[in-house]
């Protein structure tokens, strides 16, 4: 009797191991997109944007003015029919489609846009996307006008990827009652979240490009890579973000394509420029060097990075192509050294990391070592915090130099400018032409004397080498065969445009 | 040397001949302790048979992830457990590693034991306020969950070897003290306490020379069992890079460090996981055979 019981439990159990497996493949008959998010999403309202899972979902569920192709470089009209500048730079307006209509039903009007410009200047995460700005009107029902205090020239790029948000319905449920239900006029409704498990988007039959071909997407939570590549591989999830390690397994198999695109995160090692030997210029260009980029792509990235020395992106409107560059050369850095007057060996003390900088630390380690700069490795998570108090001597940061908008230089001021310094201005640069050089970009409406500009400052950064610049990481999106799935740089993917093959 | 002298003498060595042999017939703990002579020894002679610097630490574009295999033997070039991602050997990094494995088990065992015992037998002895103060003291600390505590302890302390032996020792104390204060107990109010006090014997006399003695080998036991835990905690917290700093080796951090790499070069992470395995259970087996030698009621 016993037995007989402990057998029906054993086969109870087994049955809803398998249930648990085929759990939501299928909803009345259509098959569920599977997603897979590497982390939780903060909060679902675009003014409190932080992270790049936020951004993922946001692109679903909200819609801008213009989608900005970057692999194009071109705007592609969203909720937008046109727009126009004022000679002066200060005043933009734009006409909006009529007839688009938010998840409740009602209409997206000029008054809405005007709304999401006021709040996401007012918001603390993204106000910095829309600087200068002064005022927005709705003129007429599909009518909107910005005005700037000063003109920004990156605004236009930044003002027409924010999404649009109703006004009516978000100032009656307030900021945390819209977080909690979100409503957009994008292809998918957000119809159920499970904090730290998933987020379920459905279909909007009313969309105004038409509804999006599969009608269910899950967006799942993964926080550990390795459960997530298994997830890939037994098709729990059909679009993940693969790891480096994993990369060869999966292109190896039959049942998954691999994407790529140019990614914005850089890796980078930086030097406090207050604190000796970092202080002389000499010392700095030595250890740009000296740093064995090749090697550490391959540990850290197995191969799957761009070195460059140069940390401005070719991709980036400002990059100059004479800008100094640092090829691995050990007499150089050897001479250099010798020529900043440093008896060699020293101690310099430690090199700080969080766990993102462990896998290169060692290897950094060594190539400081044969030019006779000896340090400790000293891997805590307190050390962002030090770093952008100035408390650290050398260390190794995983940087996205992409304000979430646009592909411009002016993004590199958090990095640069005097101002940033206790911030992310981590080698602590004070130069006044480059703080210079980043409001003379800002301001100007040329795009060549803008180009002159960035150049000048690319060079001028280069020179300085507080920052030692070393790979930048490809995204590498794992995708399941049956799926047809559009990629756009960097790691932007809408369900709208993927269907079943 | 006078007749009682002899006598004592005799018995003494008997005593421990007692237990060996008593140990000697459990074959699971001389397996266990044959285990753990290896790994001491290989541990002991590491830089003699890997130099640290040149094998553990340097690395070697040219021989990243070259799999384990005897080919070389006895040369430059033998990585009979492989190269890791650096092309570091992998075998050198396991037998340096060993010595900070086995001496933060060891260590921090004999620390928690030596702070603990006391704790509890001031406790015990000097009873009433100093019992009540000790003891509430020790329950603060058990009551919480002991690597929450390590982790506590290095958070605030900062991360390396040093920091980690205290943490574990902190967070174990708890355990020994009860242990002691529960035998103290019982022997304080025995006879032969009673009688060498009347003899005048100072407190600090009577606890080192009748107490701890008598109460040894129930803490013999728990520290056998716990330095196998330690070991494993020890590894845990590497493991979550609350350890040990980068490029030195231990098994917990190449654990960590190899994960990344299960699927395309698995013997990465399994070597340095048997060996975490091996050890722990070679402790608990010496652990199980000790307390069956010690234990006066098993005798023949």
């Amino acid at each position: 009797m016993k037995r007989t019981v402990a057998l029906c439990l054993l086969l109870a159990l087994c049955a809803f191991t398998l249930w648990g497996c085929g759990q939501e493949a299928e909803v009345d008959g259509e098959r569920v997109l599977n997603y897979c998010l590497d982390g939780d999403i903060n909060s679902a309202d675009p003014n409190f944007r932080t992270l790049t899972a936020e951004h993922n979902l946001y692109r679903q569920i909200y819609e801008p003015l213009y989608f900005v192709n970057h692999d194009t470089g071109e705007m592609e009209p969203r909720l937008a029919e046109n727009y126009t500048i004022s000679e002066d730079g200060l005043v933009y307006t734009f006409e909006i489609k009529e007839g688009v209509k938010f998840h409740d039903g009602t209409e997206v009007k000029a008054e809405d846009v005007a709304f999401t410009v006021e709040q996401a200047a007012a918001s603390t995460y993204i106000g910095t996307t829309v600087a200068n700005f002064e005022s927005a009107t709705a003129t007429g029902d599909y009518t909107v006008e910005i005005k700037l205090t000063a003109p920004y020239a990156s605004f236009l790029e930044n003002v027409v990827q924010l999404y649009i948000l109703p006004k009516a319905y978000y100032e009656s449920v307030g900021s945390e009652g819209f977080a909690e239900k979100p409503i957009g006029c994008g292809a998918y409704k957000m119809v159920d979240r499970v904090v730290g498990s998933s987020i379920t988007l459905e279909a909007f039959e009313d969309y105004y490009r038409g509804v999006a071909p599969i009608k269910q997407v899950v967006m799942r939570i993964f926080s550990d890579s390795t459960a997530s590549a298994v997830a890939l591989e037994t098709g729990e999830v059909d679009i993940m973000d693969i790891s480096t390690a994993n990369y060869e397994k999966f292109s190896q198999m039959d049942s998954v394509t691999i994407y790529q695109s140019e990614s914005p995160h850089i890796t980078c090692v930086h030097m406090n420029s207050e604190v000796y030997p970092f202080d002389n210029p000499l010392v700095r260009q030595a250890v740009n060097y000296c740093v064995d980029r090749t090697f550490m792509v391959e540990v850290a990235l197995d191969g799957l990075g761009t070195e460059t020395s140069n940390i401005v992106s070719s991709m980036m409107f400002g990059y100059d192509p004479n800008a100094k560059t640092y090829d691995y050369d050990l007499e150089q850095a050897k001479a250099l050294i010798a020529e900043a007057g440093i008896q060699t060996p020293i101690d310099i003390g430690k090199i700080g990391a969080t766990a993102f900088g462990e896998k290169i630390a060692p290897i950094l380690q060594e190539n400081l070592a044969a030019i006779g700069l000896n340090a400790e490795i000293e891997v805590t998570d307190s050390f962002i915090d030090d770093a952008c108090k100035g408390n650290y001597t050398i260390g190794i940061m995983g940087l996205v130099v992409y304000n979430g908008v646009a592909w411009d230089m002016d993004a590199y001021s958090i990095l640069f400018d005097s101002d940033a310094i206790d911030a992310f201005n981590l080698p602590r640069i004070n130069n006044p032409r480059i703080d210079e050089l980043f409001e003379l970009g800002r301001s100007a409406t040329n795009e060549e004397d803008r180009l002159a500009y960035y150049q000048e400052l690319n060079r001028l950064v280069q020179e300085d080498s507080g920052w030692v610049m070393l790979y930048n990481s490809l995204t590498n999106i794992g995708c399941s065969n049956d799926l047809n799935m559009t990629l756009y740089s960097p790691n932007v993917i809408y369900f709208y445009d993927c269907s079943w093959k | 040397m006078n007749d009682t002298e002899k006598k004592l003498a005799l018995r003494k060595k008997s005593r421990s001949q007692m237990i060996w042999r008593q140990f000697r017939k459990s074959r699971t703990a001389i397996l266990g302790l044959c285990i753990l002579t290896v790994f001491v020894l290989f541990a002991v002679f590491a830089d003699v048979i890997e130099d640290f610097d040149t094998r553990a630490i340097a690395t070697n574009q040219q021989a990243r992830f070259e799999a384990p295999s005897l080919k070389n033997l006895f040369t430059e070039n033998a990585h009979i457990f492989g190269t890791d991602e650096y092309g570091r050997d992998v075998f050198a990094r396991i037998i340096h590693g060993a010595r900070v494995s086995l001496s933060i088990g060891i260590l921090a065992t004999s620390c928690s034991a030596v702070i603990g015992g006391l704790l509890g037998a001031v406790a015990a002895f000097y009873g009433k306020k100093w019992d009540f103060i000790i003891m509430r003291c020790m329950d603060i600390i058990s009551s919480i969950p002991s690597i929450l505590l390590a982790m506590a302890v290095v958070a605030a302390l900062g991360a390396n070897l040093t920091n980690l032996l205290i943490a574990l020792s902190f967070s174990s104390i708890a355990t020994y003290a009860r242990l002691v204060r529960s035998s103290v107990v019982t022997l304080v109010g025995q006879e032969f306490i009673e009688a060498a006090r009347a003899c005048g014997a100072s407190s600090f006399k009577i606890i080192v020379k009748h107490i701890i003695p008598n109460s040894l080998s129930p803490i013999i036991c728990q520290m056998a069992f716990s330095s196998s835990g330690m070991i494993l905690t020890a590894a845990s917290m590497s493991y979550l890079g609350l350890g040990i700093q980068p490029p030195d080796p231990e098994w917990g951090s190449m654990l960590a460090s190899a994960k990344t790499y299960i699927w395309s070069y698995p013997y990465l992470i399994t070597i340095p996981g048997i060996c975490i395995v091996l050890a722990a259970l070679s402790i608990t087996l010496i652990g199980d055979g000790l307390r069956d030698a010690l234990d006066p009621k098993l005798k023949d």
